[in-house]
């Protein structure tokens, strides 16, 4: 399975001056129906349905609203929050050792079963195979738009359902 | 190859006969030592119960079953290398050929024989001890015979009290005042020694508990000697006569003076036996025959027989270390014992009598509160030798480890009133080898090995180490240590909420209210680190909800519910949700029944009745609850908070009005309630139960305030639940008033809520309440913490600021929003929600479910209950 791409790298980050072309935005709401800390649930361009977050500092996620070890389509309406984590990234990326630092990442964490899903990769952050995917969202004149499909999905060995 | 030899050794049978306290034991401790599995235990016991706890057995008056006094999980007895026969006599110890044999002939073979036969209690050879009305104190059968006599006395004759006399003023004659008491009885207690319980308080002690015992309108009558029970006509008792020739008018006589060992099987099988009774063992509770060990109340070791649970279990653990190859010898007994007979606290440790020679006594008395303390040290007045405790024993658990130790300060600091007897008790550093637990034998040392073998909470401790899991007294003291030592082994106990909020609920609760904030943004900058996550921010919802802080989905609120509260609904694994309409003390009308069918009709919803007794309709879309509640609230429904951490339903029987054994109205006291209660948020969910009589229908002490009727008002019991670890409710009053029992409520409810942790029911809640259920009592009914009034103003708050939540959303546009589907497609109907039909209604289809129905061998329905059409592996929805 191909690794998602990490935080740094993705577009799901509101990023405008490096926008694609405005074909293949969707409009998922009003910026203003987006309360910070409260996600909501849209149907992308490509049709999949996904959870769209503004963070109490302002920033936009959007991850897949599927719930890959509940099988239900239910991640908007989780609690969006934080979670300090051990950071792996440096080992990954260089082949060494973890450093054993920690950092802190925006999560949203399913209603169900309580897993907690980073808002920036879509990945379970006790299990980063594990993915709800990403796509690219912006805000644009008042209005949050959803684009292309920037991380896959990733679904665990044993679902709880 | 040793290991062989092992193997090819037949297991050995030890056969214990009697199943009581201290065989318990026994089994408890061979089956947890013998890790090799050699041994097969059969115990034969008289009685029609597994063992059970004696010790308590006045509780059964106070509305405990008997069951509760079971000692041990089932999984001892299920275990297959025990076998327990009730109900079985032994009638013969055939030493020769090995075989004990039971009065209905059966033969059990034995290598090893434990005699724990205990004690019979001892009726005085006066006239007429066998009438009608007479009884002894031993066993729940003896009790409940007891308990039966009286309660037809008392249907005999409703005009007048019913008089019962209690023979013997020691301790357990006082136990069974207590009985006589509790049942409705009057009682008088004779005794014939000069003072109450002889063996255990001296006389400036015996004179103050006479003294708190008659002012509990226990009539006390020492010095005095029993000549003959009467009966004027028949074999009913209606009085006794004294050997100074006066008479009174008696109904019921309970002989409670002393046990003798039941030793006849010893006997006959030719074992020695003691001078006064008792089988006679060494050191290591082996009788004359090598085979056979003698333990508890039956064995008279060191010359002596021991009538006191602590020594045999002791003996217990002796005897199975004697079988599996062990060399411990009996230490001698610690005669220690701390009671509350009659309500009134008694506690006896050490040399009480000072008859060490050179011993001094620092007495403290005061009548007007009604103590007395003795303290028996040393000649120097360094050690501390032995005390007495009447009226206040809270200094027991900090005093009894230090007999036989420096204490270090005058001994009157010890004694000395408003609780700096405890203070200076427990702010001694205990040595290892100190005993805290005299029921289990545990030492200081053990409690700070748990703790440093990981123990992380006082429940651990207690489990590990065992202490404080008999008779309780030493609880405050093994808190103590546990806390002290996890302290100063640096084991930091994290009780941070989560990584956001460095301190537990209870903490922030105060910190909460005290700095008077009412949003998360606040409170996270004064007390917390960072945006919050799924525990602090709903806890966080539920402190500011309890507190009164208006709906739940207003502002900033909104964003920290946890899922179920922020749609007020109960999802379901599929992502549809639940709806519960409240139906208050379970009375609805055919009418509402007829609304809330239509309602599941019309969407489709699976309807079954819960747990909790009411009624749950599944399987609507988030988008579908705004018009589903519309329906419900314009029917005069509201919500039922099924979602919530908070009051869920007030379980009732029907009561008075139809039941023929109904005594109080059940149902409008639990509409009472429910209405009260409704909507308050909690730590965890609230359930109550209110049953109409003492048949207890409505299930009320499985709950956290359970009130069942009595004739004379209200009993109220608190922290009971069903789930995982069931546990029934304790009494905290009796006979209130509808008005009592609502403030004992309003303020045990707020009290809790103030002060327990995340999640935390009220029963672990109230068992780690420091005092437990007694202080409690004390918080709530004699404002010992000086807090009455805030909690009262606190419920009052809530009830008077409660608004149907559900109603609010209908009116509210802003929060009606959030309840779409997605928020740019119209239809808002996932296409992944699939259902099967299943005895008439629907189910979520599962991953099977789709496999089949794309097979073509299952039919599916969406969440508008249309058929879909299955196309090879993908499902559409037919148009």
């Amino acid at each position: 399975m191909s690794r998602p791409s990490t935080s740094t790298e993705s577009t799901s980050n509101v990023s405008v001056s490096n926008a694609p072309d405005l074909e293949g935005w969707t409009r998922a709401c009003d910026a203003d129906r987006l309360v910070p800390e409260r996600a909501v649930a849209a149907l992308a361009p490509d049709g999949a349905q996904v959870a769209v977050v503004r963070t109490a500092d302002g920033r936009l996620f959007a991850v897949g609203h599927h719930d890959p070890y509940a099988l239900a389509n239910v991640i908007a309406r989780g609690v969006v929050g934080t979670r300090t984590v051990a950071d792996e990234t440096a080992s990954e990326k260089t082949g060494q050792e973890a450093t054993g630092q920690e950092r802190v990442v925006d999560v949203i964490q399913s209603p169900l079963y309580k897993q907690a899903f980073d808002l920036a990769t879509g990945e379970d952050v006790e299990d980063r195979s594990v993915s709800l995917g990403t796509w690219a969202v912006r805000e644009r004149d008042g209005v949050i738009e959803l684009g292309e499909r920037t991380s896959e999905a990733g679904h665990p060995e044993r679902t709880t359902r | 190859m040793s290991e062989q030899i092992e193997q090819a050794r037949p297991r050995e049978r030890v056969v214990v006969i009697g199943a009581g306290m201290v065989a318990h034991r026994f089994v408890e401790a061979m089956r947890s030592r013998d890790d090799a599995g050699r041994f097969d235990i059969t115990v034969l016991g008289d009685e029609p119960r597994p063992p059970y706890d004696r010790v308590a057995l006045t509780s059964y008056f106070t509305g405990r079953d008997p069951e509760d006094l079971n000692l041990g999980g089932a999984e001892l007895w299920a275990d297959p290398r025990v076998t327990l026969a009730k109900r079985t006599e032994v009638t013969d110890v055939d030493r020769n050929a090995k075989v004990v044999t039971t009065a209905k002939g059966v033969r059990h073979p034995y290598d090893h024989l434990v005699l724990a036969t205990g004690s019979y209690a001892a009726v005085p050879p006066v006239k007429g001890n066998d009438l009608q009305g007479c009884f002894v104190y031993r066993t729940i059968d003896d009790v409940a015979a007891l308990r039966g006599y009286v309660e037809e006395l008392r249907a005999a004759h409703p005009e007048r009290p019913v008089r019962g006399a209690v023979v013997g003023g020691g301790l357990l004659g006082l136990e069974a005042a207590g009985a006589l008491q509790a049942l409705g009885a009057e009682s008088t207690v004779i005794e014939f020694a000069p003072r109450l319980m002889p063996l255990q308080v001296d006389d400036g002690g015996g004179q103050e508990l006479r003294r708190l015992i008659d002012n509990l309108g226990v009539e006390v009558r020492t010095g005095t000697a029993t000549q003959r029970v009467l009966a004027k006509r028949g074999r009913r008792v209606t009085g006794m006569e004294f050997a100074d020739g006066e008479k009174i008018d008696v109904d019921v006589v309970v002989f409670a003076t002393g046990v003798r060992p039941r030793d006849e099987l010893a006997r006959a099988a030719g074992l020695e036996v003691g001078e006064r009774g008792g089988v006679v063992v060494d050191d290591r509770c082996r009788t004359s025959d090598e085979s056979i060990h003698a333990i508890g109340e039956v064995a008279c070791i060191q010359g002596r027989v021991w009538g006191l649970v602590a020594p045999g279990y002791t003996m217990a653990e002796i005897a199975a270390d004697a079988l599996l190859g062990g060399e411990s010898s009996f230490p001698g007994a610690d005669t220690s014992t701390k009671l509350k007979l009659l309500g009134v606290d008694v506690a006896s440790f050490g040399d009480a009598f000072a008859t060490t020679p050179g011993a001094l006594e620092v007495v403290y008395s005061d009548s007007v509160t009604g103590s007395y303390k003795k303290l028996v040290v040393s000649d120097d007045a360094q050690t501390l030798l032995g005390g007495i405790l009447v009226g206040d024993a809270s200094a027991y658990a900090g005093l009894r480890p230090l007999v036989g130790r420096r204490l270090g300060a005058d001994p009157s600091s010890f004694i000395v009133p408003a609780g700096a007897g405890e203070g200076a008790a427990s702010s001694l550093e205990l040595p290892d080898d100190a005993a805290v637990c005299s029921c289990n034998n545990v030492s200081a040392g053990q409690i700070r090995s748990a703790v440093d073998d990981g123990a992380s909470n006082l429940a651990d401790v207690k489990s590990c180490t065992k202490a404080g899991t008999s008779c309780g007294s030493c609880l405050p003291i093994v808190k103590k240590l546990f806390e002290s030592h996890q302290e100063k082994a640096g084991i930091a106990v994290d009780r941070s909420l989560c990584e956001h909020i460095p301190m537990p609920r209870s903490e922030l609760f105060n910190a909460i209210k005290v700095a008077g904030l009412a949003t998360f943004s606040e409170i996270m900058e004064r007390f917390g680190t960072g945006r919050g996550c799924d525990i602090c921010k709903p806890t966080i919802a539920n402190i500011l909800a309890s507190l009164g802080g208006g709906h739940i989905l207003a502002g900033e609120q909104s964003t920290l519910q946890d899922s179920n509260d922020h749609v007020l609904a109960n999802l379901q694994k599929d992502g549809t949700y639940s709806v519960v309409p409240r139906i208050p003390g379970g009375e609805i009308t055919p009418d509402g029944l007829l609304v809330i069918a239509q309602v599941a009709k019309d969407f489709g919803l699976y309807t079954k009745i819960t747990g909790g007794q009411r009624i749950d309709l599944f399987g609507a879309r988030i988008d579908q609850l705004p018009a589903i509640w519309k329906r419900l609230v314009d029917a005069g429904f509201e919500s039922g908070h099924a979602y919530g951490k908070s009051l869920r339903t007030v379980k009732s029987c029907v009561g008075q009005s139809w039941c023929r054994y109904g005594v109080q109205d059940s149902v409008r006291m639990a509409i009472d309630l429910e209405l009260r209660y409704r909507g308050l948020r909690s730590p965890h969910k609230l359930k109550l139960g209110v049953s109409g009589c003492a048949r207890e229908c409505a299930e009320a002490r499985g709950k956290d305030a359970g009130v069942i009727a009595t004739e004379n008002g209200w009993n109220l019991y608190v922290g009971g639940n069903g789930g995982a670890t069931p546990k029934h409710a304790q009494l905290l009053a009796q006979d209130l008033s509808d008005a009592e029992l609502i403030t004992a409520i309003d303020r045990f409810f707020m009290y809790y809520v103030s002060t327990a942790e995340r999640l935390q029911r009220t029963a672990p809640w109230l068992e780690e309440l420091d005092g437990g259920i007694e202080r409690l009592r004390e918080v709530i009914f004699d404002d010992a913490l000086g807090l009455c009034d805030d909690l009262d103003a606190m419920m009052t708050h809530h009830v008077g600021a409660y608004a149907d939540e559900w109603r609010e959303v209908l009116e509210d546009p802003e929060k009606l929003a959030q309840f779409t589907g997605f928020v740019n497609d119209a239809t808002d109907a996932d296409p992944d929600l699939l259902y099967v039909v299943e005895r008439e209604q629907v189910r979520p289809a599962t991953a099977d479910d789709r496999a089949r129905a794309a097979a073509g061998e299952l039919d599916l329905v969406d969440s508008e209950r249309r058929p879909v059409m299955v196309a090879g592996s993908t499902l559409e929805v037919r148009a």
